[in-house]
């Protein structure tokens, strides 16, 4: 039985969640491609944008992206993951209609003080704070107001699935955590844990301080309290991912998950450390001792813990999935898999191309390193490797596959979606390889500024290539992207406006158990609350002497009035 | 239930030359870029000359670093020569009914005969021209002024150089012009 017709409250509450999803994305990916021939020059006359309206579509991108597309998506996807796992419906669709109602409404908020950089006729003031909206650039109010009904909006809708999984587990009081629900609620945690940092940021400081209440706030803390949010957000984008990747990629390559206990303990560590991590955003800001960017350092490595072993599950499982389908030899199996299925590769591409995000990621994290990419386009050129795509491409690649069976329609433009997502990669890999080339000659991030003609470039030293031959790649690769985008959003369109019963559904939406199922692994890591505890301890190691020195010279101290942009 | 997704093959088209061809260039093109950019670093790495670069940095588009350095507010527009022309300040105006480019200069003439400065032309980084037509009055030895001009630059375009004329009056009624191109460094874009 389809999703559909099993939880029909459930599919419209998905529906909903990833249209508008869509939509964010849509208008995000068009001003990706404005950026990326803006900043390198090329067709630059053609735009209708100048170098001032430039961080206009930059922020307009950031925030629509990483923060507006995310969110919906995952939340809209853990709707499926719950009730699916749960089998039964939520225990409170209202709740979570009213959450999604929060999101939509802080988004339209956010939204209109944005586009106010293109038109000042538009209501309130404009926000062209960029998504890390630091102090003391200053939006206006409605910004920060938007930011954070967004944010309170996802905490409405995942506070329902704790209360579905606690109406299940009244049910079912000795049985083990469904995986993906376990998965669904070790990454709420983490969410609320890391959440609630930026949501102090925003309502105790920056809508006071945009509203005129407080004349100054105190930069390092404000930074301070959005990097104690940056970082586990990363981890918000990427959990749905891997649970993509560990519960339903196995399925698509034809086999199961290697081990359900090695997936719980992945989830477990980032529980535990993917928040005591922040400071490593922060290695050049000043006020914070050595010593505490040091342990968020070491935290980070050992955050790489979870993911090789994430690597490792997955491959394995994609490998006993080859081999059912007949694949045989070392490497040989890999052309067993159903590449031209577009759920499978996106979702399979996604995986390799975080491997590489992986590893650029690295950089950014050693303490003495990282001062040879910090604000280079090095740094875009990591995280549209990691949420750019190891999160956006698995979730397109979902979108295949979860999309008929939310809509009970079938999956439309076949050919098209199965071009996609090799689109993808190739412009991914021109854009993003170009810009950490261009981030290691010391080319700056986000500027309007071409920096290749005349005096512009005499500070930069390319190690392989040329300055102007790097623009021209990411130029290329940021059309490649947007061509894809066009592809999945025409297939999207096609198939929610195809008729019905056009066609038998051809997608089977059962998951096959874990090879090693969750009886091989101890109880103790289905019991969230220890974890959280011990989460929180490690929290307060990590920041509670560098909080407590910003706070000790005064709330407001060292501070600055705002700069409205 | 059987546990097979048949997505790709239940529509009649196999379509297997197809996915033959992605998958050569979905990897292919990825594997040539990344191992292109692995044997550049190696060779600048292993036999470069220890600088961190090499011949592409100045065979390429991006060595234009000859000539006099870069003036920004605060620098001597004519410290190559006796008098002294002040830039103090310097700033792109991104209006929305254009960009303007606002510059004041402080001259001081120290040398030995009356002297006029003349701003000229501004090309834009972009190589766009645009003509300026400020200058100083008659300046006796000693004496100083305040120069201020705006130009208005096509969108997006932030001044490059600059010609500047400095006109000397000679004993006897003559002139005698001296041109000078001045580069700007970064010039600040402000709403
Ligand atoms: C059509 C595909 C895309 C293109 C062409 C594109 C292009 C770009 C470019 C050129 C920049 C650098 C701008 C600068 O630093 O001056 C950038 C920044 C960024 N992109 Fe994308 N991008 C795309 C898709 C995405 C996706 C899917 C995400 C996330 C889900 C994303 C998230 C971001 C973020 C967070 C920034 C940083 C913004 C900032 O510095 O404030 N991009 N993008
Ligand atoms: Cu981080």
């Amino acid at each position: 039985m389809t999703f559909i017709d099993k939880f029909p409250t459930e599919a419209k509450l998905v529906r909903w969640h990833f249209g508008v999803g869509f939509v964010a994305l849509a208008i995000g990916g068009l001003f990706g491609l404005v950026q990326a021939l803006y900043r390198t020059g090329h067709l630059r006359s053609l735009l209708p944008i100048n170098a001032a309206q430039y961080y206009t579509v930059l922020t307009g991108h950031g925030v629509l992206l990483a923060l507006v597309f995310t969110t919906f998506l995952i939340c809209g996807f853990f709707v499926w993951a719950v009730t699916r796992s749960l089998d039964r419906p939520l225990s409170h669709p209202r709740l979570v209609w009213t959450g999604f109602i929060s999101m939509v409404v802080g988004t339209t908020l956010a939204a209109i003080t944005i586009l106010n950089g293109f038109a000042p006729e538009l209501p309130f003031g404009s926000a062209n704070v960029l998504y890390t909206f630091y102090p003391p650039l200053q939006a206006h109010p409605a910004f920060y107001v938007g930011a954070a009904l967004l944010i309170v909006g996802s905490w409405i809708v995942g506070a329902d699935y704790f209360l579905t999984y606690r109406a299940w587990r009244a049910d079912n009081p000795d049985k083990r955590i469904p995986l993906q629900t376990f998965m669904v609620l070790a990454t709420f945690v983490m969410w609320y844990l890391s959440s609630a940092g930026v949501a102090v940021e925003v309502v105790a400081f920056l809508i006071p301080w945009s509203m005129g209440w407080i004349s100054q706030v105190d930069p390092l803390l404000t930074r301070t309290l959005f990097w104690y949010f940056g970082h586990p957000v990363v981890y918000f984008w990427l959990l749905p991912a891997y649970l993509a990747w560990y519960t339903i990629l196995p399925k698509l390559a034809g086999g199961k998950l290697f081990s359900d206990p090695l997936a719980r303990v992945v989830f477990v560590l980032f529980v535990l450390l993917s928040t005591p991590v922040g400071f490593h955003h922060q290695y050049t800001d000043p006020g914070i001792a050595e010593g505490f960017k040091f342990i968020a350092m070491t935290n980070t490595f050992m955050l790489l813990l979870p993911s090789l072993l994430t690597a490792f599950t997955v491959v394995a499982s994609l490998e006993h999935g080859a081999r059912q389908r007949g694949g045989s030899g070392y490497i040989g199996w890999l052309r067993a898999l159903p590449w031209g299925k577009p759920s499978f590769s996106a979702m399979a591409l996604a995986g390799l191309v975080f491997a590489a995000g992986g590893f650029s990621g690295m950089i950014n994290a050693g303490m003495n390193i990282n001062y040879l990419i910090h604000n280079t386009i090095w740094v875009p050129g990591h995280f549209h490797l990691t949420v750019g795509t190891a999160f956006a491409l698995t979730m397109m690649g979902v979108a295949y596959w979860l999309v008929p069976q939310i809509t009970g329609k079938r999956l439309q433009h076949r050919t098209l979606a199965a071009i996609q997502p090799f689109v993808w990669v190739i412009g991914m890999t021109l854009m993003s390889n170009a810009m950490h080339r261009g981030g290691l000659a010391g080319l700056p991030r986000r500027t309007a500024k071409p920096l290749f003609r005349g005096e512009g470039a005499a500070p930069f030293d390319p190690v392989v290539g040329t300055i102007s031959e790097m623009q021209l790649q990411i130029a290329i690769g940021g059309t490649l992207l947007f061509v894809s985008l066009a592809l999945f959003l025409a297939v999207m369109v096609g198939t929610w406006l195809s008729r019905p019963g056009m066609g038998r559904l051809s997608v089977n939406g059962s998951i096959p158990s874990a090879l090693s199922g969750p009886a091989d692994s101890p109880r103790i890591l289905d019991n969230l609350k220890v974890w959280t505890a011990i989460a929180v301890v490690l929290v307060i190691i990590a920041y509670g002497l560098p909080l407590y020195g910003m706070l000790a010279d005064g709330v407001l101290a060292p501070g600055s009035p705002g700069f409205p942009v | 239930m059987a546990d097979s997704d048949t997505d790709n093959t239940d529509d009649g088209v196999p379509r297997r030359w197809l996915i033959r061809a992605l998958v050569g260039i979905g990897f292919g093109i990825p594997v040539v870029i990344e191992g292109g950019t692995l044997v550049g670093l190696l060779k600048s790495g292993l036999f470069g000359d220890g600088d961190g670069d090499d011949a592409a940095t100045i065979t390429g588009p991006t060595a234009t670093t000859s000539g006099p350095p870069p003036v920004g507010t605060g620098d001597d527009l004519l410290a190559a020569s006796a008098r002294s022309a002040t830039l103090s300040d310097a700033t792109v105006h991104a209006a929305t009914d254009g960009w303007r480019f606002a510059l004041t200069v402080a001259v001081e003439n120290t040398g030995d005969r009356p002297y006029e400065l003349r701003l000229g032309t501004v090309t834009t980084q972009n190589g766009s021209r645009v003509d300026g037509t400020a200058a100083t009055d008659r300046l006796g030895v000693g004496e100083s002024a305040t120069l201020s001009a705006t130009y208005a630059l096509p969108d997006g375009e932030t001044p490059a150089t600059m010609t500047i004329v400095g006109v000397d009056y000679v004993d006897g009624g003559g002139e005698r012009l001296t041109r000078h191109t001045v580069r700007f460094g970064n010039v600040p874009v402000k709403r």
